[in-house]
C-alpha cells in the first residue's frame, strides 16, 4: 500500500499537533521521564505505532522499548517473560480470539476499566466512541483487557461480472449461496462457484459464520463445548456439500494462500474470507478482477447474519510497575488523532466510530464494502473466530478434523459427535 | 649393570608411554564441547520427556515418569506419523538414489554442456525450500498451475489432485524433495565415480566386457560405499522432514502429510504441550540414530 503525500502530511498532523493541542486541558507530561517496554507482533498498525514513538516521547515524555516479533514467537516469549520475569514487560499487543482465556486465567491483563473512568484518562479521549460490540472484543468475564485497533470481519465477495453473465443477484441467503454457487460453478472453464477455506484447522475460522447462521455457537455459558448441536451438524453438512458441488477440485487441504488467488485471477466467482482481501483485489498490479470485485455481507440462516470478528490491540501487563504510564501511551496511540493516522496508513478498518465513518476511511475502500460491513458489525460475534478456550490450537485441530470429514464426503453428525468428544476431552486435559 | 640400565630404560620409556596424555588433553577441548553442546540439550530432553510441562501453563512442570510414552502408545496420529514418514523415507529412498546415480553416470561422460549442466544441477538445492515449497504449491494448483498443462499438452485430461488428494500428497511431497535433493545424491556419486581406479574398466575392456557388465561387476560394488553415504545423509534428512511438509500443506489434508517432525512442532510448540512433544522428539532421535548406525554397519561391512 502506498503512502502518497498528502497522506504523509496528514500523519504529521494527526500525530503530533492534536496531542499537543489537548495538552493544554490534559496533564500528558504527568508520567515523563518513564521508560516502558511494549512486546509487539508483527502488524501494520505496530509498525505505523513504531514510526510515532519519538512524537509520543514528545507529548508525554515516555520513552518506549517497541519490540516487534512474529506472530509465532510472541506467543512464547510473550508468555515465558510475563510468567519468568514479572515486571519486565509493561505492554503487549493481544488478539483476544486467541490469547483472553489463557491471559486471563494467568491473570497477566491489568483491567483498564479503572484506568478508563477515572482522571487518568483525557477527557476527550472517547472511550464511548469505539463500537460498543468491537470493545467487547476486548472484554473477558466483563473486564476490559485491552483497546481494540481495527475491525476484522468477514466478507462475501462477488464476480460482478460472472454474475452478471449468468444473471445472477448476490445471494443474501444460505440458499441462494448454494444455488448461486451451484449455478457458476464451470469446471470445464476452471471456474470455481466458489471458493473458502478448505484447510481443516484454517477453515474453523470461515466456517464459524455458517455454525452462527445455523443457530449454533462454539460454547454454552458455562464455556462448555456446543459442537454436536443439530446446528453444528446442519452447519457442517452444508458447509461440505457447498465446497464439494461447486468448490474447486483441490477445496481439500486449501489455505487462505491458495483460496484467494483463484478469486483474483478469475478462477472463482465468489468467495468468503476477512473483508483486508480487499486490498489484494484492487490491486492493479496482481488481480484481474480489480473492476469486478464486489463485497456483500455473509448470507443469512435462519438464526440470521453473523460474521466473526476479532481485533489485535494492546494491553498492560498486570505485572508492570508503570501501569498508569503505559495506560497514557495506550491512551495515546488510540486516541481520535492517532487512529486517524493509523487508518491512513495501514487503510485498516478503525475501531472508532467516528472515524469508520468519516473520509479517512472511507474513501480508501469501495462503498459497497462501507455499507457490508456497517451492516455486520452490530451483529458480529466477537471473538468467533474459534472457541474461547485456553488451548485454542488443539481445539482448532480437533474441530478442522470435523471439517476435512465433511469436505470428503463424510456424515456431518458421525464428525460433529466425534468433534465434540474430543474437544471435552481436550478440554479436560 | 648394562643389561639393568637398559631394563630400566625400557621401563621408563613404557612407563612413560602409558602416561602420555597428549592426544586425550588435544581432543579434551573438542570432547568437553561436543558434550555440552550434544549432550546437555538430549539430556535435558529426556528430562522434559519426563514431565508434564507447559511454556504458558499455570501449573510448574510435574513429573509423570514414562507417562508420555506411554501415551504415544496409544496417539493414533503419532503412530500414523511414524507409518507415514517411514512411507515417506522410502519413497525419498526409491526416487533419490536411482535418480541421482543416473545423473551422474550420465554427467560422467565427456559432452559439451557437461559443465553447464552440473552448474545448473545444484541450482535446486541452493533455493529456500520455504520459497520453492510456494512456488511448487501454485505450480500445482489445478486452476492456476502449469503442472496440469504439461499434462494436458501429452494427452493426461484428469491427473491426481496431487496436494488436496490424501492418496497422492505424500508422494507429491517425495516428487518435490526429490527435486530439491536428488542433485546432492547425484553430486555425491559423481565425486564416488572419478575416485574410481580406471585399471578395472581397461581390464574389463579387453575382456570384452560390455557396457551394462561393467557398470553391474566393476561401478557398482566400487561405487556402494559412495550410495551409502548418499543414502545416510537422505535417511537422515527424510526421516526429519518438516519444512516442505509445513509451508505446502501443513501436514493436511486432514493429516495425511502429517510427519513426525511436523507432529513434534505442532505437539511441542502449538498445542503447548512440551513434555509430550520431548517424548515425540526423543523418539525421532532413536529412530534417525537406528537407522543411521544400520547404514553405517551396512557401509562398513560394503568397503
Amino acid at each position: 500500500m502506498l503512502i502518497g503525500r498528502r497522506t504523509a502530511l496528514g500523519m504529521i498532523a494527526a500525530g503530533t499537533l492534536a496531542p499537543a493541542a489537548r495538552a493544554a486541558a490534559f496533564d500528558w507530561k504527568r508520567h515523563s521521564g518513564t521508560q516502558l517496554r511494549f512486546m509487539v507482533s508483527i502488524h501494520p498498525w505496530t509498525q505505523w505505532a513504531q514510526g510515532q514513538l519519538a512524537a509520543l516521547e514528545r507529548d508525554t515524555g515516555i520513552k518506549i522499548g517497541w519490540e516487534i516479533l512474529y506472530e509465532d514467537q510472541l506467543r512464547q516469549k510473550l508468555p515465558l517473560t510475563l510468567r519468568a520475569d514479572p515486571g519486565a514487560v509493561d505492554g503487549f499487543f493481544t488478539l483476544p480470539s486467541w490469547d483472553a482465556a489463557a491471559f486471563s486465567r494467568a491473570g497477566w491483563y491489568a483491567p483498564l476499566d479503572k484506568f478508563i473512568h477515572s482522571d487518568a484518562t483525557a477527557p476527550d479521549w472517547g472511550f464511548a466512541d469505539f463500537f460498543p460490540n468491537i470493545l467487547k472484543i476486548h472484554q473477558y468475564n466483563g473486564v476490559q483487557i485491552g483497546i481494540p485497533i481495527t475491525i476484522e470481519l468477514q466478507g462475501l465477495f462477488v464476480n460482478k461480472a460472472m454474475l452478471a453473465a449468468k444473471q445472477q443477484g448476490v445471494p443474501t441467503t444460505l440458499d441462494a449461496l448454494m444455488s448461486t454457487a451451484k449455478a457458476l460453478n464451470d469446471p470445464g472453464k476452471d471456474v470455481a462457484g466458489i471458493v473458502t477455506r478448505g484447510d481443516g484447522v484454517q477453515a474453523v475460522y470461515t466456517f464459524a459464520p455458517f455454525l452462527f447462521a445455523f443457530g449454533g455457537r462454539w460454547l454454552d455459558e458455562k464455556g462448555r463445548p456446543e459442537l454436536a448441536s443439530p446446528a453444528a451438524v446442519n452447519a457442517l453438512k452444508y458447509y461440505g456439500e457447498l465446497l464439494r458441488t461447486a468448490g474447486p477440485p483441490n477445496i481439500l487441504g486449501m489455505q487462505w494462500k491458495t483460496t484467494y488467488p483463484l478469486f483474483q485471477q478469475a478462477h472463482a466467482a465468489m468467495f468468503i474470507d476477512a473483508t483486508n482481501f480487499i486490498a489484494y483485489f484492487k490491486d492493479p498490479s496482481q488481480s484481474r478482477v480489480v473492476d469486478q470485485v464486489g463485497v456483500a455481507t455473509l448470507p443469512a440462516g435462519p438464526a440470521g447474519e453473523h460474521s466473526t470478528v476479532i481485533s489485535w490491540g494492546p494491553s498492560i501487563a498486570a505485572s508492570s510497575k508503570h501501569q498508569e504510564a503505559t495506560w497514557l501511551a495506550i491512551q495515546w496511540l488510540t486516541s481520535k488523532a492517532a487512529m486517524i493516522s493509523s487508518t491512513q496508513t495501514t487503510h485498516l478498518p478503525p475501531s472508532r466510530q467516528s472515524i469508520y465513518n468519516s473520509d479517512v476511511y472511507t474513501k480508501s475502500v469501495p462503498p459497497d464494502m462501507i455499507a457490508a460491513t456497517k451492516q455486520e458489525i452490530p451483529n458480529a460475534v466477537p471473538n468467533g473466530a474459534n472457541p474461547l478456550v485456553i488451548p485454542v490450537p488443539e481445539v482448532r485441530a480437533a474441530i478442522g478434523e470435523a471439517i476435512t470429514a465433511v469436505l470428503q464426503g463424510g456424515d456431518a453428525s458421525a464428525a460433529a459427535n466425534k468433534m465434540q468428544k474430543e474437544v471435552v476431552s481436550i478440554l479436560n486435559g | 649393570m648394562r643389561a639393568d640400565l637398559s631394563r630400566k630404560r625400557e621401563g621408563w620409556s613404557v612407563a612413560r608411554r602409558r602416561r602420555d596424555w597428549t592426544p586425550d588433553l588435544l581432543t579434551a577441548p573438542a570432547l568437553v564441547v561436543m558434550a555440552l553442546v550434544m549432550g546437555f540439550p538430549l539430556l535435558y530432553l529426556g528430562y522434559m520427556s519426563l514431565h508434564r510441562w507447559s511454556l504458558i501453563g499455570f501449573a510448574p512442570p510435574a513429573f509423570i515418569g514414562v507417562g508420555n510414552f506411554v501415551a504415544l502408545t496409544g496417539d493414533e496420529r503419532f503412530t500414523d506419523s511414524v507409518i507415514r514418514t517411514l512411507y515417506f523415507t522410502g519413497l525419498g529412498l526409491a526416487s533419490n538414489l536411482p535418480m541421482g546415480l543416473g545423473i551422474a553416470l550420465l554427467l560422467d561422460q565427456r559432452f559439451p554442456t557437461r559443465n553447464l549442466l552440473r552448474a545448473l544441477l545444484i541450482l535446486p538445492m541452493v533455493a529456500t525450500p520455504a520459497a520453492m515449497g510456494l512456488v511448487w504449491v501454485v505450480m500445482l494448483d489445478p486452476s492456476l498451475g502449469i503442472v496440469r498443462y504439461l499434462f494436458k499438452l501429452v494427452g493426461v485430461m484428469a491427473p491426481p489432485l496431487w496436494l488436496s488428494s490424501p492418496a497422492w500428497v505424500v508422494p507429491t511431497l517425495v516428487g518435490v524433495d526429490a527435486w530439491m535433493w536428488t542433485p546432492m545424491v547425484a553430486l555425491i556419486c559423481m565425486a564416488g565415480l572419478a575416485a574410481l581406479p580406471g585399471e578395472p574398466f581397461e581390464a574389463a575392456r579387453v575382456d570384452g566386457a560390455n557396457a551394462w557388465q561393467r557398470f553391474r561387476f566393476i561401478t557398482f560394488p566400487l561405487l556402494a560405499p559412495t550410495l551409502l553415504v548418499a543414502a545416510m545423509l537422505r535417511v537422515m534428512d527424510l526421516l526429519k522432514v518438516i519444512d516442505i511438509v509445513y509451508v505446502m500443506t501443513g501436514g493436511g489434508p486432514g493429516h495425511a502429510s502429517e510427519t513426525i517432525n511436523l507432529y513434534n512442532y505442532l505437539v511441542a510448540l502449538s498445542y503447548d504441550r512440551i513434555g509430550y512433544g520431548s517424548a515425540v522428539a526423543l523418539v525421532l532421535f532413536a529412530l534417525v540414530l537406528v537407522c543411521t548406525l544400520a547404514l553405517i554397519r551396512l557401509r562398513r561391512a560394503a568397503t
